[in-house]
């Protein structure tokens, strides 16, 4: 459906993803979007697969606020994800950001994502409903070398993670997580330090190192007795995405999902704000 | 999503865990994030007859399910009794089973397509 949004005709999804092989899903009752905020550009880890890292970003608080009071006005806004750079790296207009979304509607579910560079403060955050912890590699050696940075290790994370709302986001990127193996003792180290929701996401193609090192999900054969599918999901030709629960030796259960996006770019109710600009998607036209 | 499979995992996740409260717990998120169906949740009631899933469910279909189950296996024991004395040999092909796939007519329904 479209929507028109400050003169702006926004496609808006009005029927879930396709269930289990169903070319396509149920009429959502109540349409809804979903706003990315980036509120910082600089970053102070160095991912080879990254191209949002950038300057300082100006961010205009009062234009937020604008943004998420006419939005509201107009469709329900179901979740706000902050994102970057690293949204740390502002820390005090994040947490102003957050303070104010829950203040205007505490159903709004928040994510912030992140490094882990201050996650400790954001475990502390009432204001956040999630924290998305990039993790791409359960051995702390090899994550930090990807990150270029010192991570958070898995003793931090179990320490910091009262609230349980630690989700780790991995990146699957050849020579690091990307067979069945890998991704089982993954699985396995995570499930010891009491961590029960993590994602593996196929790289975009934003750069020769994402083109070279790029694992698609599909070709991971999981067969793993351990590993139970839950739900199958595709919307469109755009994207794909699998639920599986995980079962440890201990009887700890993570549960994780596969995410493949075809066309990033055709998101829909996909809004970004980027400090200054409104936008269709990350890529998409400038609505405001 | 495979019900039968479902049942496994659950079946599993019962056994490594040992523990009925924390069992019980966990089936309260996996139903909460939709991860697992109330009709596999049904069958591991039935299965190990664990009474504190039952208000999870809120569902009083299970408790009248569960009577009907009883009563089946009843039938079923009286029939094999019945049959034993007649047959010996039929005396080992007891319906009295906790398998989630065994004779009882429930069973076979509720898994169908899942054995």
């Amino acid at each position: 459906m479209k929507l028109n949004l400050f003169g702006y005709d926004l496609l808006v999804k009005d029927t879930s993803c396709g269930l289990n092989g169903e070319c396509i899903g149920k009429k959502i009752e109540e349409p809804h979007v979903n706003l990315y905020v980036r509120i910082e550009n600089r970053c102070n880890a160095n991912c080879p697969f990254c191209k949002f890292k950038g300057e300082q970003v100006d961010f205009d608080f009062y234009k937020f606020y604008y943004i998420l009071h006419e939005v509201s006005k107009k469709i329900k806004i179901n979740k706000i994800s902050f994102t970057g750079g690293e949204p740390t790296l502002n820390y005090t207009q994040l947490i102003n950001c957050l303070s104010l979304i829950k203040q205007f509607n505490s159903d709004i579910f928040t994510v912030v994502n992140t490094n882990g560079s201050r996650l400790q403060d954001l475990c502390m955050c009432p204001d956040i409903d999630s924290i998305a912890l990039s993790r791409h590699h359960y051995n702390q050696v090899e994550n930090d070398k990807i990150f270029g940075i010192k991570t958070p290790t898995f003793d931090n994370i179990k320490e910091w993670n009262e609230n349980k709302n630690i989700h780790l986001s991995c990146n699957l990127i050849k020579g690091k997580i990307d067979n069945e193996e890998d991704l089982i003792e993954y699985l396995h180290v995570v499930s010891q330090y009491n961590i029960n929701d993590v994602g593996f996401v196929s790289l975009m193609n934003v750069n020769d190192f994402c083109n070279e090192h790029k694992v698609d999900f599909s070709d991971i054969k999981i067969t793993n007795p351990d590993v139970l599918i839950t739900k199958d999901w595709n919307y469109k030709d755009v994207c794909k995405c699998r639920n599986h629960l995980y079962l440890s030796d201990k009887g700890n259960v993570v549960k994780f999902y596969s995410r493949y996006a075809t066309k990033p770019s055709e998101s829909e109710g996909m809004l970004v704000f980027d400090g200054n600009v409104l936008k269709d998607g990350f890529t998409g036209p400038i609505i405001l | 999503m495979n019900v039968s499979d479902q049942v496994k995992f659950l079946m599993k996740l019962y056994e490594r865990l040992n523990n009925t409260e924390l069992f019980v717990k966990q089936i309260k998120l996996l139903i909460q994030d939709e991860q697992i169906n109330e009709e596999a949740v049904q069958l591991v009631i039935l299965i190990y007859d664990i009474k504190q899933l039952y208000h999870l469910l809120n569902n009083s279909l299970i408790a009248e399910r569960k009577k009907k189950y009883k009563q089946e296996q009843i039938n079923a024991k009286l029939i094999t009794d019945t049959l034993a004395g007649l047959d010996t040999r039929r005396s080992t092909t007891s319906s009295v089973s906790y398998d989630p796939c065994s004779s009882s007519s429930y069973s076979r329904r509720s898994i169908r397509g899942g054995c």
